[in-house]
């Protein structure tokens, strides 16, 4: 049956930049009920909050790839600093638990609980940055499907789209292609090199990059 | 963006009489939220607490009977986040060099002047944001509040001695009136009798003491006549300050 090789593909991260030094990274505030994983692509949402990119708009649709994951607000940006100067707010916590006698808007927080605050931390997708995820091809049927080749460093042939596994992770799609590229293969991973599933490394097309 | 020399040509030749400068005050300015919070390091990402209530008073016990059991009482959860504030400055090689008076090179004189504004404005935001539920205390509410709900509940405050006298509701305690009071004397009269009656979550007196009034600095002379004055403000009679005695500082 058609589809990529693997199920299990990592997280999308930032390994360089051209001006080689540490990637523009910036946090916004979240959106409501994100469950997104790190390495996830996300934008700004017609609301102005990040949100995990649905994966099917391809013009000026990602604004970067989430160093964090979703926090799954019970409202936008709930917790994040007031400005300016402000303090994270309640609760501080993805999770709080049980009831409190007495105090009905108090709550618990167990103690390893990650920390919200109400923002995605992402780094930029712009063409300065570039990223690494696993190669390959949700209409894949062969091993060369799976596999990125030298022809596609830095051509058209490189110019290739995102897809999500069933884990919530994303890799590059050798499928998608055309219009529905997102990216710009310019390199592999020298540890893999042009095998099955290799890492390749990327940087976003201009027109996919959603500039605020 | 860096600062270069096109931007400071005042600074490339000798000649200015004097200049202003804000980072020279720096040393100068001493930092106020000190003698109010307290001040911890961490190396932790968060910090958290939570709250705990003791027993209730004793019962009397008719002879032979059985000794009543009571419980402590857990508590809500608070967790403070560490932010890190930051800020840097970039200058051309060629204006550090040209600059004729040196001030180009108190770039980290004017960030320790930013540093310890910053600090100022992060600590009385807590006062700031005290009196809404932006950010809410332990028990879920303001840090500043009416009706601060007590973990002994209504019992606590039946309990606790006069508790009719402040309260605005059973089972809550108060550190603020339900209708804020101008700064006044009947203000500061009832703002200490909210300490003097204020108690823990099962209604034992704790014996408060205010020991400061902060204001903004606009009233500043209100304060000084109320609490400076040897005899009761706005009176003509001979009647004393009874404020006098609490020694409150005002910052």
């Amino acid at each position: 049956m058609a589809g990529p090789n693997t199920t299990y593909h990592s997280p999308i991260i930032a390994i360089e930049n051209r001006a080689n030094t540490a990637p523009l990274t910036s946090a916004l505030l979240e959106a409501a009920t994100q469950t997104f994983k790190f390495g996830t692509p996300v934008n700004v949402n017609s609301s102005g909050f990040v949100a995990a990119w649905n994966g099917t708009s391809y013009t000026a649709a990602i604004l970067g790839i989430s160093e964090s994951f979703g926090l799954n607000l019970a409202s936008n940006g709930l917790g994040a600093p007031g400005l300016p100067f402000g303090q994270i707010a309640q609760p501080g916590a993805i999770q709080t638990y049980g009831f409190v006698f007495n105090e009905p808007l108090a709550y618990d927080i167990a103690l390893g609980t990650p920390i919200s605050d109400g923002r995605t931390l992402f780094i930029y997708a712009n063409s300065d940055n570039i990223f690494e995820a696993i190669f390959d091809n949700s209409n894949g049927t062969v091993a060369a499907n799976w596999t990125p080749t030298q022809a596609m460093i830095n051509t058209s042939a490189g110019q290739l789209g995102l897809t999500v596994d069933t884990n919530g992770f994303w890799y590059v799609d050798a499928n998608k292609t055309g219009g529905s590229a997102v990216l710009q293969v310019v390199g592999v991973n020298p540890n893999d090199g042009f095998i099955v599933n290799a890492r390749v490394r990327f940087q976003f097309l201009a027109a996919a990059q959603q500039n605020v | 963006m860096a600062q270069v020399r096109a931007k400071f040509p005042q600074l490339m030749v000798l000649g200015q009489s004097k200049i202003y400068f804000d980072a020279l005050d720096a040393a100068l300015k001493q930092s106020d939220y000190p003698k109010v919070f307290h001040e911890k390091t961490s190396d932790n990402e968060f910090e958290q607490e939570m709250e705990m209530a003791g027993l209730s008073a004793l019962q009397e016990k008719p002879e032979n009977t059985p000794s009543a059991y009571n419980e402590m009482i857990q508590g809500g959860t608070k967790r403070y986040i560490h932010l890190t504030y930051s800020l840097a400055i970039r200058t051309s090689k060629e204006l550090m060099d040209d600059d004729k008076y040196g001030l180009v090179k108190k770039g980290p004189v004017l960030l320790a002047r930013s540093a310890a504004f910053t600090q100022e404005m992060i600590a009385w935001y807590t006062f700031n944001s005290g009196f809404t539920s932006n950010v809410t205390t332990v028990d879920g509410q303001p840090l500043f509040y009416y009706e601060h709900p007590l973990l002994g509940g209504v019992p606590a405050t039946n309990l606790a001695p006069g508790a009719a006298n402040v309260i605005y509701a059973g089972g809550t305690w108060p550190n603020r009136p339900s209708t804020d009071i101008d700064f006044s004397v009947a203000g500061l009269q009832l703002a200490t009798n909210h300490a003097a009656r204020m108690v823990d979550n099962q209604g034992f007196p704790i014996r408060l003491r205010w020991k400061y009034v902060v204001t903004p600095p606009e009233l500043r002379f209100l304060v000084r006549e109320v609490l400076g004055s040897s005899g009761k403000p706005y009176t003509a009679d001979n009647t004393i300050n009874s404020l006098l005695p609490e020694d409150y500082k005002h910052m």
